[in-house]
């Protein structure tokens, strides 16, 4: 989200022109559902996440000052609606046994990947007993690539807490692994 | 295992590109309710703010109050509502929906009873996963069962349910339910007024009067004309429903009911006169709440005696619990734990009343676990790993089992307050507690993974133990092994029943070998006495006389326990504060001074309050994540305050009433020098709505300037740098004088590293030397961050809630980064 373009797209969504929240929403629905799906792990979560983020923005873009800090302020939207669809999903998440199924990322499917003893099922079992803060922190730095800097906009926080965030998340992690018998 | 960074970003890489989702087709979908949206509510009214919207807000509910609102709703000016007026309508369909549970209830063993009733229900709408022509099914979850959804209202091309909306649906003859469509509530509970509703219907209404997207329940009187109208010409061929014959309108109450019908009764909207519908009521006056679809099309050409408020079609008649005769059935509940797990009410009454019976005893219940926010941890305690919100209170526990497995869960209660989970329970496929016999099916099911299972059985059974002590076998004898099952007087679980006095002498036939050392009272040694007992599935290969395949470790064994039954009676009003909740906003913000001054390590605690308009909650008690907060920034980047913070965020407090501001206080030291101003406010309601201000943005935020001389500068540096993982390493750095240089000596320094870094963490502590120096070491550096700082309470950092910390200076660093 970068450029005149895009500043004039906000400008005018801003003042109602749903064509160019047309637009904007075309550009980020895949950032914002690709980063719902690392948080939240399927697709129905994400689904409703990725509608609820971008729909709040466009309710909220007038209270958005500063249209260069879009991205932020919808990277904020969508670690808020993550939370929400967790909070509305009733009960515990279903997590299934482990089983022979369970499929292991390999070097065949990845060159050069090396752990071959973290299973997907058992990092997605480990990953989603972290409290959705420390899920965000973990896609927005490790997945999305942001720099601490840009984290700290777009969840709002100091870098320093940021740091120390991502810190316990990756301690956090590494305690939930355990749990599946991989320390 | 601690995942390098790269498998970390390939698995959740793998996460974020693993979904089947189309998202061009949600875009699709974002659209099309962008296309229904219409903003904010005081964009509606025309204006570009909402404290403009306000005030034309207020004008417009005064006027219209005065102009349209019948005397049984607002008796005038002087004049008061009496909260006992009979005829003011409570609870279903007026002010809610029926909740699924109601639903369920309603519907009752034989939903085909109820045929041709339209109810409206909020429930969740789940689209069934398969290709279908229109109308596509759904299916509604209730608590006793899945039951299938027709949709009678065919989407537009493109077009979507409203999922958050309540829905209408009529009981079919098959005892499925009909989806007639989403319904809009009323600005104050389910139900509309006549004057409500027509003075919506002019927004709704656009070219060629479109169907509006959602259906609106209204409450009002239903007449028809005494006499049939011969039909004007233009009308003869078409239209039947709005044209000739006895002409049918909904009118305000009682008093509208016309003497003569030469014309559409004033503020009436007209509605066709159906009556071959059971739900249709023949040409009589009828108060009901009526279901209706606006902006049929009303071309004078086409509607005869068309009121001019409006037209809609009649979808049906929504009965009142009174006029449905529903008095829901209390059938006694299922035995505790043969068949059931204890609710969460259950669960709390338990262990809010007198536990001095229940320390120590399992119970297990339908609660729901939670992680425990680690900004909540106590400072200096053990930190919970786990929390339950119970109606008492927050309840904490302790880790013991994975609780992210499905629920019940297995529970004690410690002397403490707090629990101890043992596990998650997985039910029998028709009740809590597994026959025997199921049990032995299903662990040989589980094997050979039966290790892996996490989840505990609770299984009827007796226990019978082996009254001689064979040798125990050689291979199991190795010292410093451990055996799940291991040597000594062996015990087995047998079929309820089928034990006989005294010890065996011999492995049963049928039996599931338990540990012997297991951490229940066993039974005397001459019964075979009955119970329930909490077992896990273990494996067999370190197992000593186990029969085969059917090993398990036992956890404890569960009483039961007589429960009172709890209360289904039908709410009569909306539960929770959802109905009355009004739009949360920001009224304002103030600082409790405009500017301190602060030298070395002085401190002053500064307030901030916030004066909300709308019906914050204190969200601490269910989910610490939403506790209202505030922060505030410093201007100048981060790099420029040095190893002071820039941003500071504490949790806001209610200190009165719903009016009263909420208050954050912060304790602020000389290196907060500076000008700070409120960056973010965030709050919730009762229904987890965020409000989410940052005044900073609009120049509006409240200034506080602190003037600090002689603040304290911390540094930090490591040896080796980068650290060896897994080698000594040593912290260190000085604290100064940040003005002259010199060095402080006797200042307390905190070093911590991993979640000691985190708010509320506590590490250990050095003092500097008279050069100012400190030094710390690590005695096997990890992959986490390291921080250290100077706090007024030794080694403690603040937490965002709880009483406030003074922070003069803090560092964080990864010592592996060069």
């Amino acid at each position: 989200m970068e450029g005149p373009l895009e500043r004039e797209l906000i400008e005018q969504a801003r003042r109602g022109d749903r064509a160019a929240c047309e637009q904007i929403v075309r550009r980020k629905v895949e950032t914002v559902y690709r980063t719902a799906r690392a948080i939240l792990g399927n697709d129905a979560d994400a689904d409703d996440a990725t509608q609820e983020t971008l729909i709040g923005a466009w309710r909220r873009l007038p209270s958005l000052r500063d249209p260069d800090r879009f991205d932020a302020w919808l990277g904020r939207i969508t670690v808020n609606a993550c939370r929400m669809a967790l909070r509305r999903r009733r009960g515990p998440a279903l997590v299934a046994l482990p089983s022979d199924s369970g499929h292991e990322l390999s070097d065949e499917r990845r060159p050069g990947f090396e752990h071959r003893a973290v299973t997907a099922d058992a990092f997605d079992r480990a990953f989603e007993r972290l409290p959705v803060e420390q899920r965000a922190i973990l896609v927005l730095h490790h997945r999305d690539e942001l720099s601490i800097a840009e984290v700290a906009a777009r969840l709002g926080i100091p870098e320093g807490t940021v740091k120390s965030r991502l810190s316990a998340a990756r301690a956090a992690l590494d305690r939930s692994l355990a749990r599946e018998g991989l320390r | 295992m601690s995942l390098d960074d790269r498998t970390l970003r390939e698995h959740l890489d793998r996460r974020a590109t693993a979904g089947v989702t189309d998202v061009e087709g949600i875009a699709e979908v974002v659209m099309t309710r962008v296309a229904a949206d219409r903003g904010p509510w005081w964009r509606r009214l025309g204006v570009r703010t909402r404290s403009l919207g306000i005030a034309a807000a207020a004008v417009v509910v005064i006027v219209v109050a005065l102009a349209v609102l019948p005397p049984r709703i607002w008796p005038g000016p002087g004049a008061s509502l009496s909260a006992s007026d009979p005829s003011v309508a409570t609870g279903y369909p007026a002010d809610r929906p029926l909740t699924a549970k109601e639903l369920d209830t309603l519907l009752g063993p034989s939903p085909a009873d109820r045929a041709g009733v339209v109810v409206i229900a909020d429930v969740g709408l789940e689209e069934l996963p398969i290709s279908c022509p229109l109308p596509c099914p759904f299916a509604v979850t209730l608590p006793s069962r899945t039951i299938k959804v027709v949709d009678l209202d065919p989407p537009v091309l493109g077009a979507l349910p409203d999922y958050d909306a309540p829905q209408a649906f009529r009981v079919l003859d098959n005892g499925q339910l009909g989806r007639l469509g989403s319904v809009r509530p009323g600005p104050g509970g389910l139900a509309w007024t006549l004057p409500q509703l027509t003075a919506v219907l002019p927004d709704l209404r656009g070219p060629g009067a479109n169907p509006a997207p959602q259906l609106y329940l209204v409450e009002a009187w239903r007449v028809v004309s005494p006499s049939a109208y011969r039909c004007p010409v233009s009308l003869s061929d078409h239209n039947p429903d709005f044209g000739c014959g006895p002409v049918a309108w909904l009118v305000q109450d009682e008093d509208s009911v016309p003497s003569t019908f030469n014309s559409a009764p004033l503020g009436s909207l007209r509605v066709p006169n159906v009556p071959s519908e059971g739900d249709r009521p023949g040409p009589v006056a009828e108060h009901g709440f009526w279901l209706v679809d606006p902006l049929i099309a009303q071309d004078p050409d086409r509607c005869f005696l068309c009121a001019s408020a409006g037209t809609a079609d009649l979808i049906g008649r929504v009965l009142t619990l009174d006029d449905l005769a529903f008095t829901p059935a209390t059938p006694p509940p299922p035995a505790y734990p043969a068949n059931r797990a204890l609710t969460a009410d259950e669960f709390d009454r338990l262990i809010s009343g007198d536990v001095s019976n229940l320390i120590g005893r399992t119970l297990i219940s339908d609660v729901e676990l939670r992680v425990q926010s680690v900004l909540l941890c106590p400072v200096g305690g053990d930190c919970p790993e786990y929390m339950v919100d119970l109606p008492s209170g927050t309840r904490y526990i302790q880790a013991g089992a994975d609780p992210l497995l499905p629920g019940p869960y297995a529970l004690q209660l410690r002397e403490d307050g707090m629990l101890d989970l043992l596990g998650s329970v997985r039910p029998a496929p028709s009740a809590l507690t597994w026959t025997f016999g199921d049990y032995l099916a299903e662990i040989q099911d589980l094997l050979p993974r039966a290790r892996l299972t996490s989840q505990a059985y609770l299984v009827e059974a007796s226990a019978v133990y082996l009254a001689a002590s064979p040798p125990c076998p050689s291979r199991l004898e190795s010292p410093g092994s451990t055996f799940d099952v291991g040597c000594g007087h062996a015990v087995w679980l047998v079929p309820p029943g089928s034990a006989s006095a005294g010890g065996v002498l011999e492995m049963p036939d049928v039996g599931v070998r338990v540990q012997n050392d297991a951490p229940v009272a066993w039974p005397a040694e001459d019964s075979g006495v009955t119970s329930y007992f909490l077992v896990r599935p273990l494996g067999v290969d370190t197992c000593f006389m186990c029969t085969p395949n059917s090993t398990s470790q036992l956890l404890a064994t569960v009483d039961p326990i007589d429960i009172a039954p709890a209360s289904t009676a039908l709410p009569t009003t909306a539960p929770g504060p959802t109905a009355g909740a009004s739009e949360l906003a920001v009224e304002d913000i103030a600082f409790s001074t405009e500017s301190v001054t602060l030298d070395g390590f002085e401190t002053a605690d500064v307030n901030v309050s916030v004066t909300f308009g709308g019906d914050v909650v204190q969200y601490h008690q269910t989910d610490g994540s939403l506790t209202p907060m505030i922060c505030l920034e410093r201007d100048g980047t981060p790099a420029s305050l040095g190893p002071h913070p820039s941003v500071l965020s504490r949790t806001l407090v209610p200190i009165g009433g719903a009016a009263e501001p909420w208050v954050a206080s912060f304790r602020l030291t000389s290196g907060d020098r500076g000008t700070w101003r409120v960056t973010c406010v965030v709050a919730y309601d009762a229904d987890g709505h965020e409000l989410s201000v940052y005044p900073a943005l609009g120049g509006a935020a409240p200034v506080l300037e602190v003037i600090g001389t002689h603040a304290p500068h911390l540094t930090m540096e490591f040896d080796p740098s980068p650290a060896v993982i897994g080698e000594a390493l040593e912290v260190s750095g000085r604290v100064t004088d940040e003005e002259s240089g010199d060095p402080l000596a006797g200042v307390v320094v905190a070093i911590g590293q991993g979640s000691v870094c985190t708010g509320g963490g506590t590490g250990p502590t050095v003092a500097t030397n008279p050069n100012g120096v400190y030094t710390y070491l690590i005695a096997a550096a990890d992959d986490l961050a390291v921080c250290t700082w100077i706090s007024d309470l030794d080694g403690a950092y603040p937490t965002l809630s709880g009483d406030p910390i003074a922070i003069f200076a803090t560092l964080f660093a990864h010592p592996t980064e060069p």
